[in-house]
């Protein structure tokens, strides 16, 4: 019955292993696509400013 | 040109990523709940008599069973909802709900397996509930890679919602069949926690993890929307640039 | 086709595209050569992979069959919506003022004689190659029913697949997890028509009916999402 423990722990590192990567990997996604919206919006602003002002 | 709406967001520089209150909250709960989980499975739960230490991966197998199948059922509410209104959310909420749902059939697959194989004797069993549940696994893969096969958006999203119901609708419809096609093979010993009548501690801590899988689930498709919102608009820009151009 | 005031009755305007259908793979045989052969060197071929012995032939050769079926089937939808995309004719389809549903009907019920005719060619030769005794009627039926169910979904799912980059692998991938119910009654059912006693017998063949009543209506129901507006 012990050596089943490695089973279990087997079980917990996948599932905690999967879901940690995962929340990583969304939470940097989330913030590079944060930042490049923030660039762009930025450059938005600046051509805004340049171009056509009844915009 | 439609002005745009572009979620509210602090003008903070470069560095770091903003997340709502909402969000941020969700996380905490997940956070909160899934250690409440992790310590109620393996030391508050008592150890089961007759399969031992290794029947407390059944905390996480069966969350993961519930929000593996609540998630293709978000699928196709999505679905439903995309082909009545239209909207790019409800598709994304496929999308998210579509992808989280993998990862989560995924490892309720994984946990079953190495639950059955030092109880069974064999890394797998075509009993009815894994059976079931490696097939929702390939419908859902069918789902995303059909998603990503179509060019055209709003063609990908129309199919991927019509495979979301119809996909969704025929898994009781799978399930009950598999259950009739093993009616010969008597179903090995249930995968449970020692009988009918579970001691409350083992329901208790069975609860406690159901609710954390859930917050997860729930963060985790907040997170994947949010990152379809964020190319969403993202898109919409690019756009609005390039028109400018012309 | 006629050319009436409003929208042509529905059952005429099924019966017509079916015999369009029909007369163009008349001319072709595409579907019709290629879905045989495939069927009977599944047949032949499964022979190799699969040890059978005379006791358990009728258990296990249903399986056998029905895969050949099933893939000699994804062949002959997959052809059909590509060949129309190919002639520009489902365009033409969809301006004309015709029920969509009567389209996926016309559709499924091309598929259904289509893949029949290949089964009928491939039955004698399966009872033959697997020296399996069989019930004739019950047989013939079980196929039906089956075909019915598998082309009912199938024609759905290969409408789908024609729009998708991979489409070969589109069509399998989507369409056998989704017959699944269908599949296991079929094969239960055709190894009852072979003789196969099983220990608790449950009525496989009224079962396929229920699924081919379910899988026919939700496709029908569902199809026209699929067409573009």
């Amino acid at each position: 019955m012990e050596g089943n423990l490695a089973f279990l722990f087997a079980a917990l590192a996948i599932v905690w292993l999967v879901i940690i990567g995962y929340l990583v990997m969304l939470g940097s996604r989330v913030g590079a696509l944060q930042r490049e919206l923030d660039t762009l919006k930025q450059r938005d602003a600046w051509t805004d400013d340049e171009a056509d002002p009844a915009h | 040109m439609q002005p745009i709406s572009l979620p509210d967001h602090p003008a903070k520089p470069v560095t770091g990523f903003h997340l709502d209150p909402k969000t941020l909250f969700l996380l905490g709960a997940a956070t909160i709940s899934m250690l409440a989980a992790l310590y109620a499975a393996l030391l508050y739960a008592p150890t089961e008599r007759v399969q031992g230490a290794v029947q407390r991966i059944f905390y996480f197998h069966v969350p993961l069973a519930w929000t593996s199948y609540l998630a293709f059922f978000v699928v196709m509410v999505a679905g439903i909802g995309y082909l009545w209104k239209g909207t790019p959310f409800w598709d994304a909420l496929g999308r998210a709900s579509a992808e989280v749902g993998l990862l989560l059939t995924t490892m309720m697959l994984l946990t079953g397996s190495l639950w059955a194989r030092p109880i069974w004797g064999t890394w797998w069993s075509w009993d009815a509930r894994l059976t079931t549940t490696l097939l929702l696994w390939f419908i859902y893969v069918g789902y995303l890679m059909l998603r990503s096969s179509v060019d055209d958006e709003r063609k990908a999203a129309r199919y991927a919602a019509v495979i979301g119901i119809v996909g969704a609708l025929d898994i009781p419809i799978i399930h009950q069949s598999v259950v009739w096609w093993r009616s010969l093979h008597p179903e090995s010993v249930v995968l449970a926690s020692g009988g009918p009548a579970m001691p409350q501690s083992m329901q208790l801590a069975l609860l406690i993890s159901l609710v954390a899988f859930t917050i997860l689930y729930a963060v985790l498709v907040t997170l994947r929307l949010r990152i379809e919102r964020l190319r969403q608009d993202i898109r919409l820009l690019r756009r609005r640039a390039l028109e400018r151009m012309a | 086709m006629p050319h009436a005031q409003g929208r042509t009755p529905f059952l005429v305007t099924v019966r017509a595209l079916v015999w369009r259908d029909l007369l163009a793979e008349y001319r072709s045989r595409e579907v019709l050569g290629g879905g045989t052969v495939f069927a009977l060197l599944t047949l032949v071929v499964f022979n190799f992979a699969i040890d059978l012995r005379l006791e358990n032939a009728a258990e296990v050769a249903p399986g056998i069959l029905w895969i050949g079926f099933a893939f000699a089937g994804m062949l002959s939808f997959g052809r059909s919506f590509a060949n129309e995309r190919e002639r520009g004719t489902l365009d033409g389809l969809l301006l004309a003022p015709i029920d969509r549903g009567a389209i996926y009907l016309a559709r499924a019920i091309t598929n259904t004689i289509l893949m029949g005719v290949v089964e009928l060619v491939s039955l004698p030769v399966f009872v033959a190659l697997y020296n399996v005794r069989a019930a004739w009627g019950e047989l013939l039926l079980t196929t039906a029913l089956g075909t019915i169910g598998f082309t009912g979904a199938g024609t759905l799912v290969a409408a789908i697949a024609a729009n998708t980059r991979a489409r070969e692998i589109m069509l399998p991938l989507l369409l056998l997890p989704l017959t699944v119910p269908v599949l296991i009654a079929s094969v239960k059912a055709t190894a009852e028509a072979l003789g196969a006693r099983a220990a608790e017998p449950l009525p496989w063949l009224q079962l396929l009916a229920g699924f081919d009543v379910i899988v026919v209506a939700a496709s029908f129901l569902v199809f026209e999402y699929i067409l573009d507006e």
